[in-house]
């Protein structure tokens, strides 16, 4: 054989592998779509705020087009200048991922900018969002856990079937810290995420609501209450839920 | 050669012999990587990549370019030794190519901690953003036609057909150099009985199926949460094609020290073991079509014949890696759970 020749055979093998390794390459069409909750404000929006420390509660889901029971999508963030932490990071479609974002006091006054990856096999997706962090302290705390207990143990009497007794653990982060007239919070057990916002009023406009969102499952409350109010210590009753998560 | 009461004896006696070396020899196979892991570990120990990720990023800037220079010594060894007919170079060179194998068996966090170190030569069929590893997955086309039919019936035979395979190239390999040195010890020519009436490369065929025993306990390693296993089927792969261009080189060798007798030998024993003549003949078209003769003769026809049937068996290889199979953290998850039985 001819040094021609085998040099000929092996470009053209080595050519032949290399186009095979590239075809390979190319990243597959993912046949999936990340939502986020809440999603990058529009132009002519209000950007979304936090305070360093709070934890900014990203809920994500993801609409699969492929064929089902396919493998779940795992879910990944990162967040420059703050810390993330992920609750349920394999999610099939109608299951909820947390992406928790927890910015650094360092980070105060910039804008965190949070890119959430979906990796589903070889094919990936990707969906960024943003939200400033203004200065600022969670002094709203101690009266949200008032409150809190409050409701809590309303519900384990008379909702016994959600399973909140007054054991149930719950942590807590301040949230919409910009928002002034109204405060909200939220509070997170093991298996509930509960939203609770007060009127800050006299009586007999000081009222308080809360509503559940089950975790992993719901991307929407399914359940609200409410008391006219607090200081007349009035009793809570059932309300509207609320078409969207708070965040 | 005619078996007389003493030769019976003796062929009785090596057989045992062959059996036990088997058994010690696959128990090795498996326990030595183990205790060589432990060791290891001390001077490459476990880092968390999420936790440290760090500490990963500065130890992959030293073991990266010492895994380029590692696989790039490796491919020297090898063509330098087929190209020039020094059929030791080849051997130790796909050996090396094949050893960081045995990294798989180490279960860590960080792929390259103890035992995993040995894979740092592997690190090039990483870092491109396709996994290289994925391109030799034809080769485990025999067992997953083996594995998914008793799969189907509830049985789980994965963990038996790689033990079979190691225990079985171990078993061929032993009695493979047993009668070469029995055949030496007798100053014969050509070694033409016992197990080479039925393979004139009884070594290189026990080397072979060990090394897809080792291949599929590899590729049947649990991994960590989050991560996937590549397996190792393209070392493999280069290395059983290196492996059979080492034989055909061997063979050209032998045909002219004794060319009649080895002629004679070659009519009556199959290259590596029978198989129909229809298949055989598929299997050298692509060799017939480029050389336009039965076989290689010279180190660059040997060169020439690898390259094609690497990148004929790659091509192959390619709709497992378009089609992500099998999916998930890979083939130590296939083919999933037991029908019937809830995951």
């Amino acid at each position: 054989m001819s040094n021609k020749k085998l040099a000929g055979i092996l470009g053209g093998c080595i050519a032949v592998v290399i186009a095979v390794v590239a075809i390979a390459a190319l990243p597959p069409t993912p046949n999936f779509h990340i939502n986020v909750i809440p999603e990058q404000p529009k132009e002519d929006q209000d950007p979304k705020y936090s305070i360093a420390g709070q934890h900014f509660v990203f809920l994500v889901t993801i609409t699969d087009e492929g064929q089902e029971g396919q493998l779940p999508v795992r879910i990944s963030a990162t967040a420059p200048g703050a810390e993330v932490v992920i609750y349920f990071e394999d999610i099939f479609e109608g299951q909820v991922a947390e992406v928790v974002v927890i910015p650094a006091q360092a980070s105060i006054g910039k804008t965190i900018k949070v890119t959430i990856t979906g990796t589903q096999g070889s094919s990936t997706n990707k969906k960024v969002i943003s939200f400033e962090v203004a200065e600022g302290e969670d002094d709203r705390q101690e009266y949200a856990e008032e409150l809190l207990d409050r409701f809590v143990s309303w519900l384990a009497t008379n909702h016994p079937e959600l399973g909140i007794t007054d054991d149930t653990v719950w942590n807590g982060t301040m949230v919409s810290p910009v928002w002034l007239v109204v405060s909200h919070y939220l509070f997170f057990s093991e298996e509930w995420e509960l939203h609770i916002e007060w009127h800050i009023m006299m009586p007999p406009d000081d009222w308080a609501k809360i509503d559940l969102r089950h975790r992993f499952d719901e991307l929407e409350p399914s359940y609200a209450f409410k008391i006219s109010s607090v200081n007349a210590t009035s009793e809570p009753v059932a309300i509207e839920v609320p078409e969207t998560a708070w965040r | 050669m005619e078996l007389t009461r003493s030769k019976m004896g003796l062929l009785a006696g090596i057989s045992l012999l062959a059996v036990v070396f088997t058994v010690a020899l696959t128990f090795a196979t498996l326990q030595l990587p183990v205790i060589l892991g432990n060791w290891l570990s001390n001077y490459f120990p476990d880092i968390h990549p999420i936790m440290e990720p760090e500490r990963v990023a500065e130890f992959m800037a030293v073991a990266r370019p010492v895994g380029y220079a590692c696989l790039g010594i490796i491919a020297i060894l090898i063509v330098t030794g087929l190209v020039t007919g020094k059929k030791k170079l080849s051997i130790f060179g796909s050996f090396a190519f094949f050893l960081p194998t045995f990294g798989y068996f180490f279960a860590s966090m960080f792929f390259l901690a103890g035992l995993g170190i040995l894979r740092v030569p592997f690190i090039p069929f990483w870092d491109p953003s396709v996994n290289l590893m994925n391109f030799g997955d034809i080769s485990y086309l025999p067992y997953v036609a083996l594995v998914y039919p008793f799969w189907l019936g509830g049985v789980d035979i994965r963990m038996a057909i790689s033990w079979v395979a190691v225990g079985l190239g171990l078993f061929i390999f032993v009695l493979g150099t047993i009668a070469w040195f029995y055949g030496k010890a007798q100053k014969r020519k050509t070694v033409d009985f016992w197990i080479y009436r039925y393979s004139r490369h009884p070594q290189y065929l026990g080397f072979i199926l060990w090394s897809y025993g080792v291949m599929l306990f590899a590729a049947q390693q649990p991994v960590p949460m989050g991560g996937s296993n590549p397996g190792a089927s393209l070392p493999w792969l280069l290395t059983s094609l290196i492996i059979i261009c080492i034989a055909l080189a061997e063979e050209n060798r032998m045909r002219k020290e004794d060319s009649e007798g080895y002629l004679q030998y070659t009519a009556s024993a199959p290259f590596m073991f029978r198989i129909p003549k229809f298949v055989s003949t598929v299997i050298t078209f692509p060799m017939r079509l480029l050389l336009k003769k039965d076989r290689p003769e010279t180190g660059k026809e040997l060169v020439a014949t690898f390259a094609v049937y690497a990148t004929l068996l790659i091509l192959l290889s390619l709709p497992f890696v378009l089609l992500d199979f099998p999916p998930g953290i890979g083939w130590s998850d296939w083919p999933g759970y037991m029908p019937g039985i809830l995951g």
